[in-house]
């Protein structure tokens, strides 16, 4: 038996409206607004019950078989560059602070064209080093933008 | 009006505006040429270069890169048969056959003055429906807001598309859902932050945009690699062929011209419906009224099934500012981008918007029609030119794509923890559009929730915790009915389609 792949979304779905509706009771209130028409819970509460029915409702409902297995969504994909441009853009929010701006973008840069195939060292550093220098010139000398060094650079001094 | 029709003009042809225009127009082709992006990537990769403009050069830029995006979206469809927009794939229909011919200058010219046209018509209408729909709108309260808003929203959701009403109501709801996140702003107490302090000012509407469009549909281009069509485009443009139209073909266009661009901009008003179906339903149209000769050139490269939905998609473009600038509503994704732009220029669209910063109404309604001579004058002529930049290669593309996403939400507030967020958002956005979920409607979801909310909360208030705030008043019941109406009629669509399936195919034990 094979999945279709609305109903693994409306299943998904299901289960993000359960998640959300208890997380609601989480909600504080202030004090008196339990009995008030409208408090901080009421929309939360009502579309935790919205989503969860549209989504049971999905998943009650005949399969679309336009909408095809699950796995065939899934088929054929290249994750790995995916997958290394995800840890590059994580690694970038790490880096920015401690490394500054012109350092880690250059890596970004850098690195994302190298995931990606490019491997001639000219086209590199060329298309990367360039455009962080006219960028960071924009943002700092034209827009007035306040980019602060890297944190590495104060603690060496 | 005249007053502010004047400040809007002399705004409008302000150096700087009329840069910005064609600034925008020459980038919106770009990107529209690009495979995989569309206008609203364009119009979100925009929104933080224009953080250090007033608010009529930042919406004026964002109107010209709309209006390119879906003159890039034509050419591609033109040339290539590759439709980079959802809005000029009717476009293909006809323009790629005549391309097929050794006319594609003929049809881009057709498809240029056919948008001109369209747009400068639908912009007349809007300089006299938008005010005269803002003074009504003065008299709204807040039930009639949230009636309003849930007919925009209920209208997303019935325009989706066969198959995808259920998907489209549930991204609405997880967008209004996403919007519930952070310190809610009556009682000031945090919701659903887990005891995080970044998500105390809850999720960023720039963040949320830029990641489920620009930073997912880069990141799909490589995931799903489709065949890289910029090297045929640049092969097609090599033959473009004469652009100059003759005396009959002027005359064939002129009809087709008036026609759509009526039915164009009253698709575009409707809150949903948008330059897609505007272009489908004035492609239909037109073929339904040729004669039975006309009606077998349709598909071969009829000039009439090329004016039709180029003008309609155009007139639609304009048409769906009438809801944004006047009620403060987005009917579709792009105006809900543009809104969210407005809202952080700290501009509040609605119907104040036009008696309050009557310069911002007017402006934009007028770069629109500058922005359709840009088109006809600049990017026509410059098409060539800009394709060239299409040589760009895709290992060098995707990586700036990212680049400008993630530093245009970081300068906004210096946070890395945004950029660890746009990552976690652009994974999940990728993991719903593979499971075939619409993005758009998640989007107006999330920047009308918390109008939505807030106007509930009011009416709530006034009528003592009563519901019946919701037909008290005709107006606010007729907008429920209307909404209702378009709920209603796709779901027993489906339902009577699934009573017809059950009675003639067995289940197959597919869950």
């Amino acid at each position: 038996m094979s999945i279709n792949r609305d109903k693994f979304g409306a299943m998904l779905f299901l289960c993000l409206a359960l998640i959300y509706g208890f997380y609601v009771d989480d909600i504080p209130l202030l004090f008196g607004d339990e009995d008030a028409p409208f408090n901080a819970q009421t929309l939360p509460n009502a579309l935790a019950w919205l989503l969860g029915v549209v989504s049971f409702v999905q998943l009650v409902m005949p399969a679309n078989q336009e909408a095809g297995k699950l796995s065939s969504a899934f088929k054929g994909l290249k994750w790995g560059r995916v997958f290394q441009l995800g840890i590059l853009m994580v690694f970038y929010g790490f880096s920015i602070r401690y490394l500054g701006f012109l350092i880690s973008t250059t890596i970004f840069l850098v690195g994302g064209f190298a995931v990606l195939g490019e491997r001639r060292i000219k086209v590199l550093l060329g298309a990367s080093i360039p455009v962080v220098f006219i960028f960071w010139y924009l943002l700092t000398q034209l827009m007035g933008i306040y980019l602060a060094p890297g944190d590495i650079f104060e603690m060496l001094g | 009006m005249l007053e502010g029709i004047f400040s809007g003009l002399s705004t409008a042809v302000m150096p700087i505006n009329l840069m910005m225009v064609a600034l925008g127009c020459f980038a919106g082709t770009f990107i529209g040429m690009l495979p995989g992006l569309g206008p609203i990537t364009a119009i979100a990769l925009m929104i933080p270069i224009t953080y250090g403009f007033d608010p009529s050069t930042g919406l004026i830029l964002m109107a010209g890169v709309y209006y390119g995006a879906i003159f890039g979206g034509s050419t591609s469809s033109i040339l290539i048969n590759a439709p980079g927009v959802a809005g000029t794939v009717a476009t293909a229909f006809d323009g790629y056959p005549m391309a097929q011919k050794g006319q594609a200058g003929k049809a881009l010219a057709i498809a240029a003055y056919s948008s001109f046209s369209g747009g400068t018509i639908a912009a007349i209408f809007l300089l006299v429906a938008a005010p005269a729909l803002a003074s009504v709108s003065l008299s709204f309260q807040s039930g009639d807001y949230f009636a309003l808003m849930v007919l925009g929203l209920t209208a997303v959701s019935a325009f989706a598309g066969k198959g995808q009403v259920l998907k489209a109501i549930t991204m609405t709801l997880f967008g209004i859902m996403l919007s519930t996140i952070g310190t809610d702003p009556a009682a000031g107490v945090a919701r659903f932050t887990f005891g995080n302090m970044d998500l105390v000012d809850g999720i960023s509407f720039l963040l949320l945009a830029m990641s489920t469009f620009a930073l997912s549909e880069a990141l799909l281009s490589i995931l799903r690699p489709t065949k890289d069509t910029r090297s045929d485009e640049e092969r097609a443009l090599k033959n473009l062929g004469s652009m100059k139209l003759s005396k009959e073909e002027v005359k064939t266009m002129v009809p087709v011209i008036g026609r759509s661009s009526v039915l164009g901009f009253f698709t575009g008003v409707l809150p949903g419906a948008g330059a897609t179906i505007a272009s489908f339903l004035a492609y239909g149209m037109e073929r339904n009224i040729a004669s039975a000769k006309e009606k077998l050139q349709f598909g071969k490269g009829s000039i009439r099934g090329l004016a039709a939905p180029e003008t309609a998609n155009n007139a639609a473009c304009s048409g769906s500012f009438v809801p944004l600038l006047t009620l403060g509503i987005p009917g579709s994704g792009t105006t809900a981008v543009m809104m969210g732009a407005l809202i952080s220029y700290g501009v509040q669209p609605g119907p104040r918007l036009f008696v309050e910063q009557p310069e911002v109404f007017w402006s934009v309604i007028i770069s629109m029609y500058i922005g359709n001579i840009v088109l006809l004058v600049l990017n026509l002529p410059l098409i060539p030119y800009i394709s060239r930049l299409l040589a760009l290669p895709q290992q060098l593309l995707v990586p700036f794509v990212l680049f400008f996403s993630l530093i245009g939400v970081y300068l906004v507030t210096f946070n890395a923890f945004d950029i660890h967020m746009m990552v976690i958002a652009a994974a999940i956005a990728i993991g719903l559009r593979l499971l075939n979920y619409p993005m758009a409607p998640m989007l107006l979801g999330f920047i009308l929730g918390s109008m939505m909310e807030e106007n509930l909360r009011r009416a709530l208030m006034i009528s003592d915790g009563s519901l019946a705030f919701l037909w008290e008043r005709p107006i606010t019941l007729v907008i429920l009915l209307i909404s209702a109406l378009f709920l209603a009629a796709p779901l027993i669509g489906n339902l009577r389609l699934w009573m017809k399936n059950r009675k003639s195919v067995p289940n197959d034990g597919e869950i």
